[in-house]
């Protein structure tokens, strides 16, 4: 074997043994992620909520007077829905602080007022014309909650300016209200025995619609640890079923299951 | 050996690539919406026929009257438990001539949780100052008996070990204490006449039974309140002293009837309640000429200023481990709820309510997270609850009469307050109502017992 010939055996074998080394680091390192991915636990930073959107009910309430309804009058209004159309738009600041002034100079003389931000004679024929809604009397409160934009003395809701969906796209919006109504249907089945209460226990599921607003599928996105718990949430949302038909705009994420409830959060 | 390093690096990149597109924010990621706290599920308890030793009828009357005591006893929490009306149905009761655990199956098939079951005896033959109840409390759906507890009971005391048999029960079912044991203290002005007013302090179980009277003065008994160990009340006095009329400070000792003057400085001395451990109290005096809160030693009679302020402070009230007073103050020109640390003088005082005509009697819940008052609201008081940081107001009673003196339970799932009907130009009556913290009322717990006010549970 001439001197050449050795060294290309000699180069080959280091070659191998490298390529060997780096086979065996490159599985480690795959092994590795694919092993905190399983756990995740210790890691927080690469949970699955990173990639998610964590929504809790936020709405700002400006008490201007005492309530002149009770709990469970509250209870007894039927949410306002909000169609499309009202989709939030950026309050200045300005604007809210008009409007808390105004409420602010007159708390108590009206239970309930429709705003009215034009004045012009057009609006004030408008205004004679539904003479019947400008001023609502208690005993009227059914009716009344069904209005746009009335306003409850004492327990005044007022356009959130701190609420962002990052990019807040018109989708996006669409999506969150249909998942808020979905939650407001679950919630009146979500209950649990005494024994399974205060133990700080969360879990999160994720669901499909269907485009008639029936339930697809519901699988847990992020268990509590306790399969009671897990079930009882299940079975909440099965039970809080048919959910609205989603809009065309949210068709595909709602199908796709892109809606997760948190239990509690 | 280049082909295989080659289909490595696009393998490695493509683990690599797919945990890469996880760290990018997916134009479409999904959205959580928190549904919030479950509400607690309604437990089913059937309260079975008891078992009485050998049938004795007399022991079945006393059985008789424990059960209905326990069913009544947890019908105040009616929005945790349903207590459907098994008693007497000889179907469902443990007839043997043994005392043996509840057919769990029958249960099941009723959609039972727990079974409550009593078991007397006599100890002492045909004598009822001996009675041996005790009770079993067993859960359904696991087949097993949680606890017993076993109690000498007699006729003369039989609700009060009701009460302690009902409390063992919630705990075992709940694992947290309830209202069972507690007691309301409340001034009445039963026994007026219409030449002179009277007001007397009185003392009832907390379902309203058992009344009795405390105090004695036939003078006019202000703003009581009662011991953590319900030993002794404290209570003003609205009485003539010498020339002149003075609101005094007593304090009566529950079980001897014994009464003492704790203060009787010049000018107000009320609005009294204990502090922890029952060495010490907080009262507005008004000596200096402007009430102000103190808090003072019972065995010294040392006082330390709580308040310092122009404004009048009155109608302290604690949360349950003392570490904030809520209080009433006039300092922005009409009466608000303020909150401080009673640890120091004017220690990180904040304001609570801003708006309210009139607000009165700032009551704090135990664990010191919700205030309940009473606010002038048209032609009367209602009852409003507002959260320690001052957010969450919320109205608790309309078109319920005038409410006043509200006062929470042990457990902060009631209020007890009292509440005045108009009956006629000249007449009206003043009872004491239970309701829970949302509002919604359970009951009266005073019936035609003069015009009862300020209640206050024990703690």
């Amino acid at each position: 074997m001439t001197e050449s010939a050795v060294s290309t055996f000699t180069e080959d074998l280091s070659l191998k043994k490298h390529c060997i080394i780096a086979l065996v680091l490159h599985l480690l390192i795959v092994t590795v992620l694919v092993a905190i991915d399983y756990i995740k636990l210790p890691f927080p930073a690469l949970n699955k909520n990173k990639n998610a959107i964590v929504l809790a009910s936020a709405i700002r309430v400006d008490v201007v007077s005492m309530p002149t309804l009770t709990i469970k009058e509250l209870k007894t209004i039927e949410p306002t829905e909000v169609k499309p159309e009202d989709k939030p738009v950026e309050v200045k600041a300005a604007e809210v602080k008009t409007d808390e002034k105004t409420a602010e100079a007159k708390p108590d003389l009206t239970d309930f007022k429709v705003e009215d931000k034009k004045k012009s004679f057009h609006d004030l024929l408008k205004k004679i014309s539904k003479k019947n809604i400008a001023l609502v009397k208690n005993d009227e409160l059914g009716k009344a909650s069904k209005e746009q934009n009335v306003v409850i003395s004492g327990n005044k809701l007022s356009k959130g300016s701190s609420l962002t969906l990052g990019k807040n796209s018109a989708d996006e919006v669409v999506l969150v209200n249909y998942i808020s109504t979905m939650a407001d249907s679950v919630r009146p089945f979500w209950r649990l025995p005494s024994y399974l209460m205060n133990k700080n226990l969360n879990a999160r599921l994720r669901i499909a619609i269907a485009l008639t607003g029936e339930v697809i599928s519901v699988t847990i996105y992020e268990s509590s640890g306790n399969s009671e718990y897990d079930e009882r949430a299940k079975a909440a949302i099965l039970q809080g079923a048919p959910y609205p038909v989603p809009d065309k705009e949210i068709r595909d994420r709602v199908v796709k299951g892109d809606i997760i409830l948190g239990f509690p959060l | 050996m280049k082909k295989f390093l080659f289909t490595l690096f696009i393998f490695s990149n493509l683990a690599f690539g797919e945990e890469g597109t996880t760290v990018t924010p997916a134009t479409t990621s999904p959205i959580i919406v928190a549904v919030g706290e479950a509400a607690l599920e309604k437990q089913i308890i059937a309260i079975s026929d008891p078992w009485v030793h050998k049938g004795d009828s007399v022991l079945k009357k006393a059985a008789t009257e424990l059960s209905s005591l326990l069913a009544n006893d947890f019908s105040f929490y009616q929005k945790n438990f349903n207590v459907p009306n098994y008693f007497g149905n000889e179907s469902f009761a443990v007839s043997d001539k043994n005392f043996r655990k509840p057919d769990v199956a029958l249960w099941k098939s009723k959609n039972v949780n727990y079974v409550i079951q009593l078991k007397l005896a006599n100890v002492n033959n045909k004598s009822l100052e001996n009675i041996q109840a005790e009770i079993y409390v067993y859960d359904v759906a696991s087949n097993k008996e949680l606890g017993y507890l076993s109690q000498f009971v007699s006729i003369l005391n039989l609700r009060e070990k009701g009460h302690i048999l009902a409390d063992f029960a919630y705990q075992k079912i709940l694992n947290k204490e309830s209202i069972f044991k507690t007691k309301i203290i409340f001034v009445s002005d039963r026994g007026s006449s219409p030449r002179k007013i009277v007001k007397e302090l009185y003392m009832m179980d907390f379902d309203g039974n058992n009344a009795r009277k405390i105090t004695n003065h036939n003078e006019i008994v202000i703003s009581p309140d009662i011991s953590g160990d319900k030993t002794k009340a404290i209570y003003s006095l609205y009485h003539k002293r010498g020339n002149k009329k003075n609101i005094d400070l007593y304090m009566v000792d529950l079980v001897t009837f014994k009464t003492e003057m704790v203060s009787s400085m010049e000018g107000i001395n009320s609005g009294a309640i204990f502090l922890k451990g029952d060495q010490e109290i907080l009262v507005t005096l008004s000596m200096s000429g402007n009430a102000e809160i103190y808090k003072m030693d019972l065995k010294s009679k040392q006082l330390k200023q709580i308040t310092k302020n122009l404004a009048e402070d009155v109608d302290p009230s604690l949360s349950r481990d003392g570490s904030r007073m809520t209080f009433l103050s006039n300092r922005p020109g009409k009466a608000m709820v303020y909150t401080l640390d009673p640890s120091g003088v004017e220690k990180d005082v904040k304001r609570i309510t801003f708006v309210g005509k009139y607000n009165t009697s700032p009551r704090f819940n135990p664990t010191g997270d919700d205030i309940v008052f009473s606010s002038w609201v048209d032609n009367g008081f209602d009852l409003y609850r507002v959260d320690a940081t001052g957010s969450e107001l919320v109205r608790l009673t309309k078109d319920f009469g005038s409410n006043e003196d509200p006062s929470f339970s042990n457990d902060g799932e009631f209020i007890v307050f009292s509440s005045k009907r108009i009956l006629s130009r000249q007449s009206s009556v003043q009872e004491l109502y239970i309701m829970d913290r949302d509002g919604d009322i359970i009951g009266a717990v005073t019936s035609s017992f003069g015009n009862c006010i300020s209640p206050r549970w024990s703690k």
